[in-house]
């Protein structure tokens, strides 16, 4: 077959198209299925080398975590004593303390967040007024600032907060705003919202307002028509929202370095001061421990949402 | 038949937004006040004092006013003129690795049929789900010296034992770090785009006799522009501030904008708030200049 076709054009002319040439890039393209798979096999594992990496050396032996000697529990569950310096993750007090504050931080900061942006995106989805686009416009330009900025922000702010308060008021609410848990709470809040307002909008578009106008023709008052209609269709989006808010809070580094102070240590902070001393098992060990975690959660939610995608 | 009309009428009205009354400002003003009081305000502040002199926050007075001393110390210092230009040369390199990288996967994805497509975007999603600072932690293991990737050359007899690949606190453990991490902000968009792509399109195109080249060249790449845009903008801003990967991945050797800021919020005695503050300026005034450019150039409906 040479380079061109020819097609009898509608009034019997030929005519006379030119053929897409096969080029040396076509004879590439011919391997491409194989190699778009192999591409994505190594992708994949480029994905989950380290993480795989990190869990596996949770369970070694060797202190000083480069070989991977003989499996064992000790990163997790050695109780202290004296002959040896290493302490399981479970009977580590400061570690225990930590993971309790993510936890605190993580609930308060998601049931919080959560209330404000459910109320937030009924008005965004289904009120028209004036500010709207400004409030719009915020959430988005939070989620995409640079993370750095919006923590130095923060702490700034609480730092001159605190310090107008007490210079102006002479009372500085006994230092609550000094970086702290207050702090760390109130900005964990500020950056969960954007999100939570994000999936619940989605939730609120995809809704049929018929079944609420179905109610209320049948003679249900507004608030039993939000109660027995609305909320029941919304809710899988504020479960998600409320867990997607729960994952990033317990997860979240920036935030929380730049307001915590020097007391107040979440999980990421304790790992932090950890890596900066060098790796170590144990480290390995809170980090599979905190993964587990996430992926539970995401896992279960993903399976929520197939199951209620399957009844629906 | 006068009734009908009004019920339609009725139906349609109610089911477009409600134009009068409080309850939207209502609703929105908890959302309203937490992003202005904890967001908005400090974030001004920070413009604000980028401007003036604070030795610290903890000194008596405040000093605002329009002062350009940290700028002048930033546009004329050598060290600064290095760490903007790494940080472009970062943000430019993770852009397009995790484009290289991730388009040939999301277009893997996008070909995979039913549970199987559910499944391989899932295990996209999964070690995204885990804390930041974790997954960079994760490649110390396997970039130091004594590590994973030095053993298994060493194994290959590739380097000699006293001679090991050097990686760990160099450029290139960052780019490792940064890649992984920003992986899943280019695949999922880029997915969704390709996915959007009408399937009959490449059916009509090999009809007309076109190569699978031409047909991913002249069809699939074009429809997949706004997904490769949204990827480079998820990729892209969030780079520009990083100080996670470069602290633990490169040991404070690298020298990112991000990290620069962070050491002059919390680094030794202190640091030096307001050079910090005019350095998120810098960062803030660029990032929306470069946005801009980007979306008039690609326009912003392609979103």
């Amino acid at each position: 077959m040479s380079g061109q076709a020819t097609v009898t054009g509608p009034q019997g002319m030929p005519v006379q198209r030119k053929r897409a040439r096969f080029s040396v890039w076509d004879r590439i393209m011919a391997l491409s299925d194989v190699g778009i798979a192999t591409w994505a096999v190594i992708t994949y594992i480029f994905l989950y080398l380290p993480v795989v990496v990190l869990v596996l050396f949770s369970f070694t032996s060797d202190q000083f975590n480069l070989k991977f000697t003989h499996p064992t529990l000790e990163w997790y569950r050695s109780q202290p004593q004296a002959s040896t310096k290493v302490i399981g993750v479970i009977h580590d007090p400061t570690i225990i303390k930590a993971f309790e504050t993510s936890i605190e931080i993580a609930i308060f900061s998601t049931i919080i967040a959560v209330i404000i942006g459910t109320l937030g995106s009924f008005a965004l989805e289904r009120f028209e007024f004036r500010t709207k686009n400004l409030w719009d416009g915020l959430n988005y330009t939070k989620i995409i600032i640079a993370e750095v900025v919006a923590g130095v922000s923060s702490l700034l702010f609480f730092v001159q907060l605190d310090k107008f308060l007490y210079d102006y008021l002479y009372f500085n609410f006994g230092g609550l705003f000094k970086p702290g848990f207050a702090d760390v709470l109130i900005a964990h809040v500020a950056w969960n919202i954007p999100f939570i307002v994000v999936i619940i909008r989605a939730r609120l578009k995809g809704f049929d307002r018929a079944i609420e106008e179905a109610g209320s023709d049948l003679g249900a008052r507004p608030t039993t028509v939000f109660f027995r209609v609305t909320l029941p269709v919304i809710f899988p989006g504020i479960l998600a929202a409320a867990l997607l808010s729960f994952t990033l809070s317990f997860d979240d580094f920036v935030t929380t370095y730049f307001t915590a102070g020097p007391t107040t240590v979440t999980l990421p902070l304790k790992i932090w001061s950890m890596v900066r001393m060098g790796i170590t098992p144990e480290i390995n060990a809170i980090s599979t421990f905190m993964m587990a975690l996430s992926m539970t959660i995401v896992i279960v939610l993903e399976l929520k949402a197939r199951i209620s995608e399957e009844i629906a | 038949m006068a009734d009908v009309a009004t019920v339609r009428e009725r139906g349609q009205a109610s089911r477009t937004l409600i134009p009068k009354g409080w309850g939207g400002p209502l609703l929105v003003s908890p959302m309203a006040f937490w992003m202005v009081a904890f967001f908005l305000v400090p974030l001004f502040l920070i413009l604000l004092y980028g401007f003036g002199r604070l030795p610290g926050p903890y000194s008596s007075g405040v000093r605002l006013g329009f002062d350009l001393e940290w700028y002048k110390q930033i546009f004329s210092g050598a060290d600064y003129h290095k760490a903007f230009l790494l940080t472009a040369q970062m943000v430019i390199t993770n852009t397009l690795g995790c484009l290289i990288l991730g388009y040939p996967l999301a277009y893997f994805i996008s070909r995979k049929t039913g549970k199987r497509k559910t499944v391989f975007v899932l295990l996209v999603m999964l070690p995204f789900w885990t804390s930041f600072l974790i997954r960079t932690y994760a490649w110390m293991t396997i970039l130091g010296n004594g590590g994973l990737l030095n053993t298994f050359l060493l194994k290959l007899h590739l380097i000699g034992s006293n001679t090991p690949m050097n990686i760990m606190f160099t450029n290139k453990a960052v780019i490792a770090g940064l890649i992984y991490d920003y992986l899943p902000f280019m695949v999922l968009p880029l997915f969704v785009s390709i996915e959007k792509i009408d399937r009959s399109l490449f059916e009509a195109s090999k009809d007309l006799g076109a190569g699978k080249w031409v047909t991913f060249w002249r069809v699939t790449l074009p429809l997949s522009l706004p997904g490769i845009f949204a990827g480079s903008m998820l990729v892209a801003i969030p780079t520009t501030g990083e100080f996670v990967i470069p602290a633990i991945l490169g040991g404070g050797k690298v020298v990112l904008w991000g990290w620069l800021i962070e050491e002059s919020f919390m680094g030794m005695g202190g640091g030096n708030w307001a050079l910090g503050s005019a350095l998120s300026n810098v960062l803030l005034v660029v990032m929306l200049v470069v946005v801009a450019l980007y979306l008039k150039a690609v326009g912003s409906e392609e979103f």
